[in-house]
Formats: structure tokens, sequence, C-alpha cells
């Protein structure tokens, strides 16, 4: 669950406010999801099934986002340095998704009222959850890819993928495993 | 900020070491690696060309020498990983009946046609870690276009986890190199929330 220790409340940043609260709640703390928060050019061409493939892929990032924010008041220098600075990827990833499924007219996820992301008590351990929750955003975008009818659609979510692909490279480099361990990303390294 | 990577390549943040060295790594106004390619068969080609470009970058760099312990070991573990993607796109190319085109045997033909797709500095005068890793950096921000690319025009499925699957791959490259070059300073290792190239 989410713990104590991150400048800002669970219920600020997973409460009903969804993507724009936990963006708001990162400003407040001096981070910014940057220019990529809103860079939502995709255009919207996306059906009722693409809606829910993305809103699928929100769940994913919004559980990755709880486990940053759930694992931050345990770690220190780099992982503490990553960490910061992927949550506030992880958000931009929300917000851009987010983004995609109101251009459809649909109806964004957002988080839920808790993530059962078990109890890690060391740095490792919660470096250990981190690498985890990347994978399973790592499967949740090679199994919604090919799924999203919009070709841009797509190259969008490829893009993403490829951003914790990196997150997924940093996490292991720092916990001592091969940063780069094989030809292609399958989110079982 | 910059804000897409080529820029950010080009101001110096990533290629600081090559600019003052005279090399301009990757260039921000490359056109699109895969302009010209419609239809799966057509795209697997060009990957299939890409992926040997880099492949011979790599392996072209190794053989010049002069690269540290470090960057030596990277070095060849990601040429093993390019040579697999040549593998794994050239099958899935001769799956659909169609030939790979001969891979480069020239670094002067390499080079050129690297820096056509937008690697900037040259291959044939790169040597050692502070020309050669800015100039891989270069070179990945291509191969990670023409994957960003590939995933809007492609169509089979089965192509196109493959293809996201490489591009994953690729980008961890370029993180991992831009460690080399920054003592694995995550925030120029990972620098945008999207990776487009």
């Amino acid at each position: 669950m989410v713990g104590p220790g991150f400048p800002v409340s669970r219920r600020q940043l997973l409460g009903a406010s969804g993507a724009a609260g936990l963006a708001a709640a990162l400003s407040a703390c001096g981070r910014s999801p940057g220019p990529a928060a809103h860079v939502s050019t995709i255009p919207p061409n996306l059906k009722a099934v693409d809606v829910t493939v993305v809103n699928g892929l929100i769940d994913a990032e919004y559980f990755a986002a709880a486990a940053y924010i759930a694992g931050i008041p345990l770690l220190s220098d780099h992982n503490l340095r990553a960490a910061k600075h992927f949550l506030v990827q992880e958000v931009a990833h929300i917000l851009e998704l987010s983004n995609m499924v109101t251009a459809a007219r649909g109806a964004p996820h957002g988080p839920r009222a808790s993530y059962d992301l078990g109890h890690p008590r060391s740095e490792t351990q919660v470096m250990e959850l981190i690498h985890r929750a990347e994978q399973g955003t790592i499967r949740a975008y090679l199994d919604a890819i090919p799924r999203l009818s919009p070709g841009a659609a797509r190259a969008a979510a490829a893009s993403i993928l490829a951003n914790d692909a990196q997150h997924i490279s940093v996490v292991r480099r720092n916990l001592g495993l091969d940063p780069v361990p094989g030809a292609v990303v399958t989110a079982t390294e | 900020m910059p804000s897409t990577r080529r820029e950010l390549i080009r101001s110096g943040a990533v290629g600081a070491a090559a600019l003052a060295t005279g090399v301009t790594p990757s260039r921000a106004d490359a056109a699109d690696p895969l302009a010209a390619a419609n239809g799966d068969t057509a795209i697997l080609g060009r990957l299939v060309m890409i992926e040997q470009l880099i492949e011979f970058a790599y392996a072209h760099l190794l053989e010049a020498g002069g690269l540290s312990a470090a960057a030596a070991g990277v070095f060849k573990t990601f040429l093993s990983h390019e040579q697999a993607h040549v593998r794994l796109l050239s099958n899935a190319l001769m799956h659909r009946g169609s030939v790979p085109h001969p891979p480069p045997t020239d670094v002067r033909v390499a080079s050129r046609q690297l820096a056509i797709l937008g690697a900037g500095g040259s291959l044939r005068d790169s040597r050692g870690d502070a020309l050669s890793v800015p100039y891989m950096i270069g070179v990945e921000t291509v191969a990670e276009g023409a994957y960003y690319s590939a995933m809007s025009k492609l169509s089979d499925s089965t192509l196109l986890i493959d293809a996201a699957q490489v591009m994953g791959c690729e980008a961890q490259h370029w993180t991992a190199l831009s460690g080399l070059q920054h003592a694995g300073d995550v925030f120029v290792g990972v620098p945008y929330s999207t990776v487009k190239g």
C-alpha cells in the first residue's frame, strides 16, 4: 500500500481527481510532468474498442505510479533521483493516454482506491517492486499495440513502451543486474 | 529544454564531447527513415537495411580500437543484439518471399548512408569513447525514429509486436550509451517521457 514519507498525501495522488490530481500534486512538490504531458498530437481516431484498450494501459500506468509513490520514501541517492524522475514520466504517460481517450469522447479510467503492492521494507525490495511494476506496463503495451487500430495510436503506445523499457534498464542497473539483458524487450527479463 | 531527442543531441547535452572534437551527432532535420516505404514487406526491408548499418557500425568501431574496456564491453553486447535484430527481421522478410539487401561492407558507404538517415558525424572518422559513444547515440536515435515510424505503418500483428520489442531494446541501448557518456545521469539518459527518435 502507499506509505507515508512522500511530500504529497496518498489521497492527493490517488484520489478521485485522477490524472489531473496526480499532475497537480507533482506540481505542488516542485515536479512537473513537463511538455510531454500535453503533447497529445494523436488524431482522435480511436474507436470504442481502442478506448477500452487504452484504458487498460492507463490502469497499468496507475499501478506503476502507485509503486513509485509507495516506494519513494524508502529510497535514497541515485535510486531516489531515478524514481522521482520516472514518476513524473509515468504521470505524463497517464495524461497522454487520458487525453487520447477524452479526444475519442470516452471516459478515461482513474486510479483505483488502493493497490496491493506487497510490503517492501528495504530499498532493494522497493526497486524490485518497481521493476515488476514496469514489467507489467511493458506486458500491457505489448498486448495492446496490435489491438489498436489507428497507426498514430500504435506509435504513441510504442513510444511510451520504449520509455518504460528505459526505466527498466536503469532500475536493473541500480539493482546490479544487466541493464540491457536481451535483444528484445519481453517483460520477462 | 529541447522538445525532441534529436534536438537534445544537437543542443550538446548528449554529444558535448563529440561537438568539442568537431563531430555533429544526429541531425535534427533528418527525414523519416521509412518515408518511401509502404506495406509490411517494404517496411521490413528498410528496417533490415537500417539494422545492418547499425550492426556494421558497432563492429567497425570495435575493430577501429581505442575504446575503453567499459565501452568495448557495451559495444560487444549491443553488436550481438543488432545481429539478433537483423536475423529476426530478415527471417520475417524471407518468410514473405523477399530477400534482404546485402549487408554493407565499405565503411565509407555505411557512413554516408547513416548520415543520410540522420546520424550526424562520420563513422569513418570515429574512434575511441569520445567520438564513438556519441556517434552511436546518434545512430540509435535513427533506429528509434525508424521503429516509431514503423509502428504507425505496419499492419501484421506479429510484426508489430516484434517491432515494439526491438524498439524497446534500441531505447535501452540509447540510455546505456548515454550512461557511459554521462556517468549514469538519469536525467540525460532518460530525458523524455516518450521515445520517438
